[in-house]
Order: structure tokens, then sequence, then C-alpha cells
């Protein structure tokens, strides 16, 4: 897959997970990268962008024997962000499909 | 590449990005690489698997070029006094909205109190009947006015304060938001009902002033009718 369609989409992943639960940095990036076929280190900027736009917060977690981990929540801005680039993106593809299929059936 | 090579590289190529807070990110693939290898990866499968150091930081570059912004501090610093002060001037601000508001009630119970005739302020002179009938129209076409006044003022206030954190907002952190206008977002309908509800009790306060002073006038045989009544004695 192109690797410009996965960045755009990666954003809308993150936020969607998050939107589920508060998540760990690493658990975002080893479960998108199972899934998808990007490089592992590419979630931490994505993360990194979400929180300096304030879709995200951290805060730290203290884990039985080991450092405290890093969680991420979505904050109300970053809610509302998801629901609306999911209803973009959904309405978006819908469209590529119409004009991909019109293309085969021709 | 092993694991130290990769943050060292890492580390460079962020630091000549000019990348902030770059102890945070380093932290993070700290991190990155204890689950990884707590899961049983070689240092050499994790480094690959996650790209190259220089690719990585230029990722963070490229979302950094809206976020990242070297006088955010300053700013912020800046932004604290500016609230003091603005908030300061808002109260002086909101004074007005309660003086009009006092204004407002104060003209309405005259008003009643002359129309009425109560005769519960005892503030109020002399003033035989149809004079004073006009003159409480008057004040509460008055009242009428300064609660638009009062209403519009406080609207306006509430929507500065409104636009000024938005506008920090919007310079802190870059949102996506739009700035706020300055004049109250009131809707056409409400508009036009407060424009009539205006331009009628302008009217009425004019007529009802005219009309009542002329009665006063006649009635005391002087235009300065008050020294006939005895006002202000």
């Amino acid at each position: 897959m192109n690797i410009q369609y996965k960045k755009g989409v990666l954003e809308l992943c993150v936020l969607s997970m998050l939107c589920k639960s508060d998540q760990y940095g690493y658990d975002i990036s080893e479960y998108l990268s199972k899934k998808i076929d990007i490089s592992d280190g590419t979630i931490y900027p994505i993360l990194r962008k979400l929180k300096s736009e304030g879709l995200v917060t951290t805060y730290l977690s203290e884990q039985s024997g080991g450092p405290p981990r890093k969680y991420y929540r979505l904050t109300a801005l970053g809610k509302e962000e998801f629901f609306s680039a999911k209803a973009e993106w959904i309405s978006f593809t819908k469209i590529i499909e119409e004009i991909i299929e019109e293309e085969i059936n021709e | 590449m092993n694991k130290q090579e990769y943050m060292l590289e890492l580390q460079k190529a962020l630091k000549k990005l000019n990348i902030a807070d770059i102890d945070e990110i380093i932290e993070e693939y700290e991190q990155h690489f204890i689950n990884k290898l707590a899961d049983g990866y070689s240092q050499e499968e994790i480094t690959a698997k996650l790209g190259k150091p220089q690719l990585i930081a230029e990722q963070f570059a490229e979302n950094a070029d809206t976020a990242k912004h070297p006088a955010k501090a300053v700013l912020s610093i800046g932004f604290g006094f500016l609230d003091i002060i603005f908030g300061a001037v808002l109260i002086l601000l909101y004074s007005w909205v309660i003086v009009l508001g006092a204004v407002s009630v104060a003209s309405a119970m005259i008003g009643a109190d002359l129309i009425f005739k109560l005769h519960l302020i005892s503030y109020i002179p002399f003033m035989p009947y149809p004079g004073a009938l006009f003159l409480g129209i008057s004040f509460f076409a008055l009242a009428a006015l300064s609660i638009v006044g009062t209403v519009y003022s406080h609207l306006t206030i509430c929507q500065w304060a409104r636009a000024f954190i938005r506008f920090q907002k919007n310079v802190l952190n870059y949102s996506p938001y739009p700035n706020l206008s300055l004049s109250p977002n009131i809707n056409t309908k409400k508009k036009r009902l407060l424009r009539t509800i205006i331009i009628i009790s302008l009217m009425v306060f004019g007529i009802a002033f005219i009309v009542g002073y002329i009665t006063l006038a006649s009635y005391a045989g002087s235009l300065e009718f008050w020294h006939v009544l005895g006002w202000f004695i």
C-alpha cells in the first residue's frame, strides 16, 4: 500500500483506538503495525502530533516491576475530531468505491 | 544496528532537526525497546522494524511544523499578564451592565408609581394626574430601552471574553478553530425583535415625554411647571 495513503489514515486509526480506551503508546504501535504494513517507529510521531494539537493527553501509570508507562487519553476535542474525521473518511471511501466500481463495469 | 547505536543516531537526527522535548521522544523509544525485548526480540530485529532513525526524526519534524513554537513559553507568560489586565477590564465593563440593569429597574418602578398613583416612592415630587400618567409611560419606555441595553451589553461582554479565550487557545495550541467575532451572535429573529423594541420604546418615550410635558405645563400655566408645582425646594 502507498505510504502516503497510510499516513493520513493512521491518525484516524489512533484516534479510533483511543476512543475505545486509554492506551499505552507501545500497545498502539504494536496493534497497528501488525495490522498495517508500517515500520514500528511510525506511530510515535503521530501520537506526539495529536498531543500537540490537543487531541490527546498523556498520563503516567505506575507498573508493578517496571518503569511507569505513559498512557494516552483522548480529550473532548479529540473525540470531536475523531467523529468528524470518521464520518469524512466513510463518505470519502464510499465515493472512491463508486468511482472504482464504475471503471471496472465499463 | 544495536539499541545504543540506534538511539544515538535518533537523538542526533532529532537534534539536527531542532525538535523540541527530545528527552520525551527518546523515552518513548526506550519504552519500545524494553517491551520488545521482553517479548523476545533481539536488538537488531527491533531496530530493523523501527525504521531508519533519520526517517523517524523527519516525521517528528514534519508533524512539528505547526506544533513546535520556540516562543510558546514566552507567549504563555505574556498571555498570563494579558489575562489579568483583560479580566480586570471585563469586570470594569461589566459594571456598566449592572448600572444599566439598575436603571431599568428604577425606571420601571418610577413608571409604575406614577401610572398607578402608588405614591410608594417618596422622592417623586407631586404631579397631577394626566401628566403623571404620560411621564410614567415614558419611564416605562425608558425601562424597556435600558433592558435591551443591559441584555445586549451582557451578551457583548460575554462574547468578548469568549473570543479572547479562543484567540489565546488558537495562538498557543494552533487549534483548528476559527477566531470568534466580537459582536454577540444573536439570531436574526431575536435581532429584529430587539430592534423593534428599541424603535417602539424610543417613540413611546419621546411622545409620552412631550405630551406629559405639555400637559403639566398647561396645568401649571408655565413652561417651567416645576417651579409652580413646588419641586426642588
